[in-house]
């Protein structure tokens, strides 16, 4: 998937409309929230075939991170 | 304890693993003859190394998703293959995260296939009254503590399994007269393979659960009972099995 697509996608998830950019950190998104957190699971399921763990979830702090699972 | 006799041909479905092998072996082990339906043949044949009664425990490798319309008809066959039969557990179904914003149609028809159109058409097969001994005939289906309960991320599993206890309750009283009982049992997290990814997922915690984690014999022998003639006066019911947990 193409980067810009991804942080298109990824914005729609998360239901967010501020800029965001692969240094971005998700706990600066305000909508970054229980059900956002839910959606992005579901997404990466989904999207790309990538199951997480919860210790998995919890090293995610950046777009970069999802990036990189996402395999990007 | 609860005993059947090998005259008793119980068809369990998603056998090969999780909630329905513990089922099939139960039953197997109390004396009935078991017909264990699934897709892993390779899982399936050691359920069937594992079982303690291997004459009167037979597999059947199926993907009863495939071609939904035919399910009646193949229960038929496999009547026709080894007679009318006492019983019907149906434990097969997939448990996926699903979110608003991420709907479509193709996730809701997919997961309802599976979770609802399936389970009602097989035991649509299982209800022909060719095809099980009538009075005394029995159905559990597995459904889930989320089709009564619902947590974030199940929107559409959780209905699917709400749909499948509703339909079940209006089954049951469709064939009360002729003393064939439905019910349904609907566990929360129990601990099979199947269901590790969703509680890492969800970080489900065991101290969540007074009773801990349940385990697939805490289902299995609900089954057993649900199944048998002790329990002939119970059908239309959904128990939810969870431990004392409070969601």
């Amino acid at each position: 998937m193409d980067k810009s697509i991804f942080i298109e996608k990824l914005k729609d998830v998360i239901q967010t409309e501020k800029d965001i950019n692969f240094n971005t950190e998700l706990e600066s998104i305000e909508e970054w929230d229980s059900i956002a957190q839910i959606s992005l699971l579901a997404f990466l399921d989904s999207e790309f075939n990538k199951h997480l763990t919860v210790n998995d979830f919890e090293k995610i702090k950046t777009v970069n991170d999802i990036a990189k699972i996402a395999g990007l | 304890m609860i005993k059947y006799s090998l005259e008793d041909k119980i068809i369990v479905t998603g056998a090969s693993s999780g909630i329905g092998l513990e089922i099939a072996h139960t039953l197997n082990r109390q004396g009935a003859t078991v017909i264990a339906i699934g897709r892993n043949s390779q899982r399936l044949e050691l359920a069937k190394i594992n079982s303690s009664n291997k004459k009167h425990f037979y597999t059947e490798i199926k993907d009863l998703t495939e071609n939904l319309e035919e399910l009646p008809q193949y229960i038929s066959h496999l009547r026709e293959k080894y007679g009318q039969f006492k019983a019907l557990v149906y434990s097969a179904g997939i448990v996926e995260l699903t979110v608003t914003r991420l709907l479509d149609k193709n996730i809701i028809d997919r997961i309802f296939n599976i979770n609802f159109s399936a389970p009602l058409l097989t035991a649509k097969g299982f209800l022909d009254k060719k095809n099980n001994i009538g009075a005394g005939s029995s159905i559990v289906f597995i459904a889930s503590v989320a089709g009564v309960k619902p947590s974030k991320g199940q929107i559409v599993y959780s209905s699917s399994k709400a749909a499948l206890i509703s339909a079940s309750k209006s089954m049951s009283q469709e064939f009360s007269n002729k003393k064939i009982r439905i019910n349904c049992i609907s566990p929360a997290w129990v601990k099979t393979p199947v269901l590790e990814r969703q509680i890492n997922y969800i970080g489900v915690k065991e101290s969540d659960y007074p009773l801990g984690f349940g385990q697939t014999s805490d289902v299995a022998n609900l089954a057993s009972f649900l199944l048998s003639d002790e329990s002939k006066w119970i059908t239309g019911q959904n128990y939810i099995l969870d431990g004392g947990g409070n969601f």
